[in-house]
C-alpha cells in the first residue's frame, strides 16, 4: 500500500507579475524512505519548486504540503516538518560548529541539547573531531556543508529538502556527502534534492524528475532507470525529442 | 522565538574579532574624552578661582570704589566635561563699566586658536562620529548580509516568523551596541568620583539624560543601517548608501543650513553694530555739544551793553536755571543714546535669534544635529550659555552700580568690573581718603541657574524629534524587512 507522501507538489504553478511563467502545474510526491531529484538546468523550476515548498514564494496555483500542511495557509507549521540545507553554506563564521548546530536547533524546536548530543551529530556527518569547537571562518565548503547537514538532522524533521547540495564540492567530500544523504534515506527521511548533477542524481535518487522551463517533463522511478541512460535521457527531454 | 535570535545576534557580535576592537576603541575614546574633560575642567575651575582672587586682591589695595577694576568671570560647568558645546567659543569674563555694555571677552578658542582649528574630543564627538560610524557598520549587512550567506533560508526553513526575526535582530545587535557605550560612561561616571568633582543632583541627571540621548542617537543609525540593509539586496550596495547618508547626516547638513540661514537671514556682526552705536553716540554728544554753545551764547546776549556788576549779576541770578537746563538736556542726550543702544541691541538679537532657529530647523533634518543640539541644551553649552551670563552680567552691573553709588561714588564715566563665578567686584564710588575698601561688602556676582528641569524643558522638542525618528526608522525596517526577498 502506498504512503502519504511527505513532500507533496499538486498543480503547483507559479507565474510572476510581469507573465513570466516560472512552474507550470507541477506534481510530484515524495514518500518517507525517498530521494527524490529534480533535475534540471538553469531556469527549469527547481529552485521555485524549492522556494515554494519553503515558504520563500507564495504559489499562483495548486498546492505545496509537507506532512500533510500546506504550506501556503500554515507555514510556520508546515516549517516544524523540514529540514533545508542550500547550495550557499556560509552558516555563522564567528560561530563555531557547534554554536552553528545550538543556534538552529533551538530554532528548530531542540531546546536543552548537551554537547555531547551535538558532538554525536557533527561525528555522524563526518566533521572531525577537532574542528567541532572551531569558528567556521576557517572551514572549507566541505566542511560547512558538513555542518549544514548535521544541522537538518538535528532536527529530526521528516522531510528533508537540499537546494544544489554538492554544488562546489570535490569529488570526495560530494562522495562523503552522497553517502550521509543515503544514510538519511535509510531512517526514514523524505528527502527532495535539486541538481543538475546527473551523475550525482543516478547515484543517490529513487525518484528523479526531469524538470524544463517550469514544466515536470517526465518522473522516472530507479527501476525505470535501470536499463536506461539519464543522460540521454535527460537530453533529450530538453531538446523535446521525447514528448512529455 | 525572537529571543533566540537576539541571543545569536549578541554572542555573534561579541565573538567577532572585528566589534571587540571597534567597541573596544569607541570604549577607550569616550572614556579617554572623559579624563580629559575632567582635567580640562578643573584647570578651568582653578583658572576662575584664581582670577577672582586676583581682582579681589587687587581691589583690596583701593581706597576709592572707582579703582576697582571689576569684572564678571564665567563659572566652569562639570557639564562641559560631557558636552563642551559653545563653551570654548564664548568669552569667560565681562568688565563691568558703565559706559560699555556687558561683553564676555576671551574666549578659549581666541587665547588659543590651535583649540578652535581641532576642537575638542569631548564625549558628544565621539558618540556623533565615532558611535554612529560604528552603528552603521554593524548593522549594513544585517538582512541582506544573510542573504548572501544562506543563513537567511536557513533560518526561515524553521518556524519562526518574519516579525520575531527582525525584532530579535535589532534587540540582539542594539544590546551588543548598547553594553561597551553604557560601559564607558559608568566609567566616566566613577572617574568624575574619584578624581574629586563635586556634582549635585541636577548635575548627575543632566549626565543621565545625556547618556539617554546618546543612546537614542546611535540606536537611530543601527535602525537606519537595518532599514537599508533590507531595502537592498547586496550588502557592498547598502554600505555605500550608508556612508553616503551618514556623510551627509553628520558633516553636510549641520553646516549646509548654518551657512544657508546665514544667505537668506544676514545679520551684522557684533562689531558692526557697536559701530553704528558709537557713531550714533557721537553724533548725538556734538548735538548736545552743539546745543550747549547755541545756549550759552543766547544767555549772554542780554548781558551785552551791561555794566560788569550788573552782568554778574545776572549770570548768579540765573546761573542755576541754566544748569539746570544743561543739566536735563544732558540726561536727555544720555537717554537717547541709551534706548537707541538698547533697541539695536533688542534688534540684533532677535535677528540673531530667527536666524540661528532658521538653521537649527534646517539642520534637525539630520539626527546628528537632533543630538547635538540636545546634549547641549542639556548640559547648557547651547547658544543660550552667552545670553544667560551677559542678562546676569548685566543685572549684576545694575546691582552693582547702586552699590557704588550708596558708598558715594558714581558711575560718571569711571569703571565698573563684575567678577565671574560666585564672586565679583565693582569698583565704583569714593570712599573715605586713605581708607582701604572693604572688598566682602562688594556685591558678588551670582553665576545664573540651569536647573535640570530648564535643561530638560529645553532639550524636550529635539530629544523628542530623535524618538520619533526611531520610531520612523524602526517602523521602516519592519516594514521593509516584511517586504524583503528572501530567494
Amino acid at each position: 500500500m502506498k504512503q502519504q507522501p511527505i513532500i507533496e507538489a499538486e498543480g503547483l504553478t507559479k507565474v510572476y507579475e510581469d507573465g513570466h511563467c516560472a512552474l507550470d502545474h507541477v506534481s510530484f510526491g515524495v514518500q518517507p524512505g525517498e530521494v527524490f531529484c529534480l533535475l534540471g538546468g538553469n531556469g527549469a523550476g527547481k529552485t521555485t519548486t524549492i522556494n515554494i515548498f519553503l515558504g520563500f514564494l507564495p504559489q499562483t496555483e495548486g498546492t505545496a504540503k509537507i506532512h500533510g500542511v500546506d504550506m501556503h495557509a500554515d507555514p510556520l507549521e508546515a516549517k516544524k516538518h523540514v529540514a533545508y540545507l542550500s547550495d550557499v553554506v556560509m552558516l555563522y563564521p564567528n560561530f563555531t560548529a557547534r554554536q552553528n548546530l545550538d543556534f538552529f536547533a533551538r530554532l528548530g524546536g531542540k531546546r536543552n541539547l548537551t554537547k555531547e548530543q551535538y558532538y554525536s551529530v557533527l561525528r555522524q556527518v563526518g566533521l572531525q573531531e577537532m574542528a567541532f569547537e572551531q569558528k567556521l571562518k576557517g572551514f572549507s565548503k566541505g566542511m560547512r556543508q558538513k555542518v549544514g547537514l548535521a544541522i537538518a538532522i538535528i532536527k529530526e524533521a521528516p522531510a528533508i529538502i537540499l537546494d544544489e547540495p554538492t554544488s562546489g564540492l570535490d569529488p570526495k567530500a560530494a562522495n562523503e556527502f552522497q553517502s550521509m544523504i543515503l544514510h538519511l534515506r535509510s531512517q526514514g527521511r523524505a528527502i527532495l534534492m535539486s541538481t543538475h548533477d546527473i551523475f550525482r542524481a543516478k547515484e543517490v535518487a529513487d525518484t528523479v524528475g526531469i524538470m524544463n522551463d517550469g514544466k515536470m517533463l517526465t518522473i522516472k522511478s530507479r527501476k525505470e532507470l535501470e536499463h536506461e541512460d539519464l543522460e540521454k535521457l535527460y537530453l533529450n527531454y530538453i531538446h523535446g525529442k521525447v514528448a512529455a | 522565538m525572537w529571543t533566540i535570535i537576539a541571543e545569536k545576534e549578541l554572542k555573534e557580535h561579541l565573538q567577532s574579532a572585528r566589534f571587540i576592537v571597534t567597541a573596544g576603541i569607541s570604549m577607550l575614546l569616550l572614556i579617554a574624552s572623559m579624563a580629559l574633560g575632567i582635567q580640562h575642567y578643573k584647570g578651568r575651575v582653578a583658572q576662575h578661582d584664581q582670577a577672582i582672587q586676583m581682582m579681589l586682591e587687587t581691589a583690596a589695595q583701593q581706597t576709592n570704589w572707582n579703582m576697582v577694576p571689576a569684572a564678571a568671570y564665567r563659572k566652569p560647568d562639570v557639564m562641559e566635561v560631557f558636552v563642551n558645546g559653545v563653551n570654548s567659543d564664548i568669552g569667560r569674563f565681562s568688565e563691568i563699566t558703565l559706559m560699555r555694555n556687558v561683553r564676555l571677552v576671551r574666549s578659549e578658542f581666541s587665547d588659543d586658536p590651535m583649540l578652535a582649528v581641532f576642537q575638542f574630543l569631548d564625549p558628544t564627538f565621539v558618540v556623533l562620529i565615532v558611535l554612529s560610524l560604528l552603528a552603521i557598520l554593524f548593522t549594513y549587512n544585517a538582512v541582506n548580509g544573510e542573504k548572501e550567506s544562506g543563513t537567511l533560508k536557513l533560518v526561515f526553513a524553521n518556524g519562526i516568523s518574519r516579525a520575531e526575526f527582525i525584532l530579535g535582530k535589532l534587540a540582539g545587535g542594539w544590546v551588543a551596541l548598547l553594553v561597551p557605550v553604557v560601559l564607558a560612561f559608568l566609567i566616566g561616571g566613577l572617574m568624575l568620583i574619584l578624581m574629586g568633582v563635586e556634582m549635585d543632583a541636577a548635575q548627575w541627571g543632566k549626565f543621565g539624560f545625556f547618556v539617554l540621548a546618546s543612546v537614542l542617537y546611535f540606536t537611530c543609525f543601527m535602525l537606519i543601517g537595518v532599514l537599508v540593509s533590507a531595502f537592498t539586496g547586496r550588502s557592498s550596495v547598502s554600505f555605500l548608501v550608508l556612508l553616503v547618508l551618514w556623510i551627509s547626516a553628520v558633516l553636510i547638513i549641520p553646516k549646509a543650513s548654518t551657512m544657508l540661514a546665514g544667505q537668506a537671514m544676514p545679520v551684522a556682526t557684533t562689531d558692526e553694530v557697536e559701530s553704528r552705536l558709537a557713531s550714533f553716540a557721537t553724533q548725538a554728544r556734538t548735538e548736545f555739544f552743539g546745543g550747549m554753545q547755541q545756549r550759552w551764547r543766547e544767555r549772554f546776549r542780554p548781558t551785552e551793553g551791561m555794566k560788569p556788576e550788573e552782568a554778574t549779576q545776572y549770570q548768579a541770578e540765573n546761573r542755576p536755571a541754566w544748569e539746570k537746563e544743561d543739566q536735563d538736556a544732558r540726561q536727555e542726550m544720555e537717554k537717547k543714546i541709551a534706548d537707541h543702544t538698547a533697541r539695536s541691541y533688542e534688534e540684533y538679537y532677535n535677528q540673531k535669534n530667527r536666524q540661528e532657529q532658521l538653521a537649527f530647523s534646517l539642520a534637525k533634518m539630520s539626527p546628528a544635529s537632533m543630538f547635538q543640539l540636545a546634549a547641549m541644551k542639556l548640559a547648557g553649552t547651547d547658544t543660550g550659555l552667552k545670553r544667560r551670563y551677559e542678562d546676569a552680567m548685566k543685572n549684576y552691573r545694575d546691582q552693582y552700580t547702586k552699590f557704588v553709588q550708596q558708598k558715594g561714588g558714581g558711575f560718571g564715566g569711571m569703571r565698573i568690573t563684575v567678577g565671574r563665578g560666585s564672586g565679583g567686584s565693582v569698583s565704583m564710588g569714593g570712599s573715605q581718603e586713605g581708607t582701604k575698601i572693604d572688598v566682602g561688602e562688594m556685591p558678588r556676582f551670582q553665576s545664573p541657574q540651569y536647573t535640570l528641569g530648564e535643561a530638560l524643558t529645553a532639550s524636550l522638542f529635539d530629544l523628542g524629534l530623535l524618538t520619533i525618528f526611531n520610531i520612523l526608522a524602526f517602523v521602516g525596517a519592519f516594514i521593509a524587512f516584511l517586504r524583503f526577498d528572501m530567494r
